[in-house]
């Protein structure tokens, strides 16, 4: 799934942090990084190409959709149907087991119709991340890396054309940040979807096909805008 | 479903703030629950009873104390009324007419003195053994029995009501006869015996032993006598002194055969200065607008409670929506709708209101169960 974004102006509130990007195209299928200090807008790219905030101006398509003209609904209904995403600070419920919040997407939202062998691609997906036997866990009680690794799992099982990862490897060492590096680059493969994935780790970044820095798409806002 | 499943799972994982949730909602709804149901069971066993009756007859006093004394056996303290008026009564032919005398006790049950007719007036069975056929004989209701742990064949001894009077009453040790079937009536606490029985019992009427006559006339020869007995020996020498048409009844249930029978027998009283006629339904309900009263003062206070309660509720849904708002972001991000959010809390108050009601339904039918034959024999 392609992704193009033209003209956009996005900024939180008068006075605040403004990212401006007037064109950046990712090709379908393609394997791409964003690096950047803290601050200079990767989240919140992350955030508009899902539709979760909408620009001020400009839009940003993916796949034929362009996706800041739709309703709040229809949004919603597309980020569930198409784009999977990992959040940076794992998004978990803590009062449901890991396979409740494995789950979750598709107990909220009827786009995502539960079908009969889900148990089974749960069963599966946890056993790729090395989560078989913390199925039935509370949350709360795992490491911070088993976290992640169930915020993960739950971006993946949709199998989604967009994946969207905002640092998914932060919080893992470095047996399981090449463990989890090789299912998100696996399943993307698998479904020919695009991976886009917010990193500080360097090292990392041989495996993507690109890499853009936010460092040119951020603009302090002057005193008198 | 989901929405329900999903908070099920919260609820479950906050099983004590939710227990507590869940009592204190019951707690509200099993107030005026069990109260109202109560009031309904007692209404409804008061109403039945004085249906069944359709005149009591007695000593002017308290309507309520005479209507609740030929009912439910309760002690009445108010003058009797002479057996010569029940006599008259029956020979007048208005109907059916049966004599009430209820002042003892017998293992802390009520001591009924009447006739075989107010067992076919109350549509009593026996369960077991016989009827009563002679002097000292008793039948037991169904709960007196069991109380008692009595059976047809065992004795039982009539309380005595002043231990320090020696010139008074003497327990009477009776014969019991036979046990009547349940009837979830007041009639399952009473000690039946015809009433020549309960006259003897309040030293009306005396035998004499044959041990007596032989006995030394001494005072101390009767002092170490503790109870009565009478036994086939002695049966023949009981006897009533003076009149016996003066001898009391504490009540007169008549039941008319007609409408004109009723008149007559409520004309009769209706200038009388010592008796009274009366309708037990009239009186009931009239009972029971003050109990409805009450009833209408609770169900005020109940409505400030469940008042209370909301408002206590509605404070703990908006603190817990502003505890759990980034869980509430979390959902958005995932996709819920804000619909779909306020479902989720629906359902989870939808839980804690049913589980609530059910457990305030099931205390409140415990309990009424529980009470219902205390409240049958309540006002006893």
């Amino acid at each position: 799934m392609r992704v193009a974004i033209e003209n956009l102006e996005f900024e939180y509130g008068p006075g605040r942090f403004r990212l401006c990007i007037p064109d950046l195209q990712i090709e379908a299928g393609a394997r791409v990084a964003f690096v950047g200090p803290s601050g200079s807008g990767k989240t919140t790219l992350l955030r508009l190409l899902a539709g979760i905030v909408t620009p001020q101006s400009g839009t940003v398509t993916v796949g034929e959709v362009p996706v800041n003209e739709l309703a709040d609904a229809g949004r919603r209904a597309f980020r569930i149907r198409h784009i999977g995403f990992v959040f940076q600070d794992f998004r978990l419920v803590e009062h449901l087991d890991v396979r409740e919040n494995i789950l979750l997407p598709y107990r909220l939202n009827d786009a995502l119709p539960v079908y009969d062998s889900i148990e089974s691609q749960v069963n599966q997906q946890a056993e790729r991340l090395g989560l078989a036997d913390k199925l039935d866990s509370p949350v709360d009680e795992l490491s911070q890396g088993e976290q992640q690794r169930v915020a993960i799992c739950r971006a993946l099982l949709p199998r989604p054309e967009l994946l969207l990862a905002d640092e998914p490897t932060g919080n893992l060492d470095p047996k399981n940040k090449d463990r989890i590096l090789d299912q998100l680059f696996q399943q993307a493969e698998s479904a020919e979807a695009t991976l886009v994935m917010v990193t500080h780790d360097h090292a990392l970044l041989d495996r993507f096909d690109r890499v853009i820095d936010f460092t040119k798409f951020h603009k302090p806002e002057t005193p008198n805008e | 479903m989901n929405s329900l499943w999903l908070a099920w799972l919260y609820l479950r994982r906050r099983r004590v703030a939710a227990g507590m949730m869940v009592a204190g909602v019951a707690l509200a709804l099993y107030l005026p629950l069990a109260a109202h149901w109560a009031a309904d069971a007692f209404d409804e066993a008061l109403g039945a009873r004085a249906a069944a009756t359709p005149i009591i007859v007695g000593a002017r006093g308290s309507r309520f104390d005479l209507v609740l004394h030929g009912l439910y056996f309760r002690a009445r303290s108010e003058g009797t009324v002479a057996h010569g008026e029940f006599t008259a009564l029956r020979d007048a032919g208005y109907g059916r007419v049966i004599p009430l005398h209820v002042q003892f006790t017998a293992g802390g049950q009520p001591v009924v003195g009447t006739s075989l007719d107010y067992f076919e007036f109350r549509e009593l069975q026996m369960a077991r053994g016989e009827s009563m056929a002679l002097l000292g004989d008793c039948v037991l209701g169904a709960n007196a029995a069991r109380e008692l742990n009595l059976s047809p064949g065992d004795k039982l001894k009539t309380d005595r009501k002043n231990l320090f009077d020696l010139a008074g009453d003497y327990p009477l040790q009776l014969n019991v006869t036979g046990v009547l079937s349940a009837t979830g009536t007041a009639d399952d606490e009473g000690v039946f015996m015809d009433v020549k029985t309960a006259w003897i019992i309040a030293g009306h009427g005396h035998g004499h032993d044959e041990s007596e006559s032989n006995a030394t006339n001494s005072p101390s020869a009767k002092l170490v006598k503790t109870h009565l007995e009478i036994t086939p020996k002695n049966m023949g020498t009981f006897h009533f002194h003076g009149d016996t048409t003066a001898l009391p009844l504490t009540a007169i249930l008549v039941e008319p055969m007609d409408a004109k029978g009723t008149a007559m027998v409520l004309g009769r009283y209706q200038h009388s200065g010592q008796l009274q006629a009366l309708k037990p339904p009239v009186v009931v309900d009239e009972m029971m607008g003050m109990v409805m009263r009450v009833r209408q003062f609770l169900d005020a206070n109940y409505a400030l409670v469940a008042g209370a309660m909301g408002m206590l509720l509605a404070l703990i849904v908006a603190l817990s929506r502003r505890l759990r708002s980034r869980e509430m972001e979390t959902l958005f991000l995932l996709g819920c709708s804000r619909g779909t959010q306020f479902a989720l809390q629906a359902a989870e108050l939808l839980i804690i209101f049913a589980a609530a009601l059910a457990l305030a339904l099931a205390a409140a039918w415990a309990t009424v169960g529980w009470a219902r034959d205390y409240l049958t024999t309540l006002a006893g």
